[in-house]
C-alpha cells in the first residue's frame, strides 16, 4: 500500500513537472506572438492560438498555432496550420490530392485531416521551433520576425491553394 | 586579358554549416548527402539542398529523406491514408515522375533555418533521419530497408 501511495505521489509529481513544462512553452509562444503584434487569442479547446487574416472579396483566413510542442531532443516543434479546403465526409478527389500533395513550397507541406465527425479537410502547415525563441522577445527580435513571417507564409500559401481548389475541375 | 588573383568562392552557407557539424557527408549535384545508422538493422540517408529559400526574414534549406518509391503511382486510397499521417515535425511531398527522375516517390522533409548553430543543425538532421526511417518502415511494411 505504501509502495502504491509512493508510486501515485511520484506519478502526480511527474504530471506536475510535465504540466509546468507545457505551461512554460505555451507562455513562451504567447510572448513571441504578442511581440509580433499580430492578434492571436487562445482557441476554445486551448490547444491552439488562433489569428484571423483578411483577404480580397471579404475572405477571411484563420491560422492556428499549436500551444503544445512535439519534442525531439532539444527541438520544440509547433505546427502552424490553416484549413485550405473542407471536403466533407468523402476524401478529397484524386486531382485535389495530387494538386496539394505534390506541391513543394519553399517550406511547409499540405496534409489531410479527418475530424471526429469523419469530415475530411486539406490543410497547409509549417512548423517552428519554440526552443529558438528568445526568452524575452521584442518586435525587432529576429526570432519574432521569423515567427511572424512564417505565419504570413502559411496564410499566403493557404489562401492561394484555397482559391485554386475552390475553382474546381 | 587574363584575370589575375585567386578564384572567387561561391558562398555556401549550408555547406559551411554542415562542415561545422563535423558530420561525414558527400557533395553531390545540388545536394549534400549524409548517412545515418538508425540501429543494427536499419540505416537512413538524408539530403540537404544547397539552395537556400527565402521569404521575408526566413532563410531555410530543405532537408529530406526518401520514404517510398515505386515505378507505379500510389493508389488514391493509400495516398489519402499516407497524407492523413499526423507529423509533429516536417511534412510529406509526393513526387511524380519528371525529366529529372522517373519514379513516383514520397519524401519526408523539413526546412532548417540557415541561422542554426551546428549542434542544433545536427538535431534537425537526426530528426529527418529518424522520422524518415520510421515513415519508410510504416509505408513499406515487410519490405527491406532501402533508403
Amino acid at each position: 500500500m505504501t509502495g502504491l501511495l509512493a508510486l501515485t505521489a511520484l506519478t502526480s509529481a511527474l504530471h506536475m513537472q510535465v504540466d509546468e513544462a507545457k505551461a512554460k512553452v505555451e507562455a513562451k509562444v504567447m510572448a513571441a506572438l504578442t511581440a509580433t503584434k499580430l492578434n492571436f487569442t487562445k482557441s476554445e479547446s486551448g490547444l491552439s492560438f488562433v489569428g484571423e487574416f483578411d483577404h480580397l472579396n471579404g475572405r477571411k483566413r484563420r491560422i492556428y498555432i499549436a500551444t503544445g510542442a512535439t519534442t525531439l531532443q532539444n527541438i520544440q516543434s509547433h505546427v502552424v496550420y490553416t484549413t485550405v479546403l473542407v471536403c466533407g465526409k468523402t476524401p478529397p478527389s484524386e486531382k485535389q490530392l495530387l494538386l496539394t500533395a505534390s506541391s513543394a513550397r519553399k517550406l511547409g507541406a499540405f496534409y489531410l485531416y479527418k475530424d471526429k465527425a469523419d469530415v475530411y479537410a486539406i490543410r497547409f502547415s509549417a512548423h517552428f521551433d519554440s526552443a529558438l525563441l528568445s526568452p524575452n522577445p521584442s518586435s525587432t527580435d529576429p526570432t519574432v520576425e521569423n515567427l511572424k513571417d512564417l505565419i504570413y507564409f502559411v496564410n499566403q500559401v493557404g489562401e492561394e491553394a484555397s482559391l485554386l481548389l475552390e475553382k474546381g475541375d | 586579358m587574363a584575370i589575375q588573383g585567386s578564384p572567387q568562392t561561391v558562398p555556401d552557407p549550408i555547406g559551411d554549416l554542415i562542415k561545422a557539424t563535423k558530420l561525414s557527408y558527400a557533395d553531390i549535384t545540388g545536394l549534400y548527402k549524409l548517412s545515418y545508422i538508425i540501429d543494427e538493422k536499419r540505416k537512413q540517408t538524408i539530403y540537404v539542398r544547397k539552395e537556400t529559400h527565402d521569404y521575408r526574414s526566413l532563410k531555410v534549406n530543405e532537408v529530406y529523406s526518401l520514404v517510398w518509391e515505386s515505378p507505379n503511382a500510389m493508389p488514391a486510397d493509400q495516398l489519402t491514408t499516407t497524407f492523413l499521417t499526423r507529423l509533429g515535425i516536417g511534412g510529406l511531398i509526393y513526387e511524380q515522375p519528371s525529366e529529372a527522375q522517373k519514379l513516383y516517390r514520397i519524401r519526408f522533409r523539413l526546412t532548417v533555418p540557415i541561422s542554426l548553430n551546428p549542434e542544433a543543425a545536427k538535431e534537425y538532421f537526426n530528426a529527418v533521419a529518424v522520422t524518415g526511417d520510421a515513415l519508410e518502415a510504416a509505408l513499406n511494411p515487410g519490405a527491406e530497408d532501402r533508403f
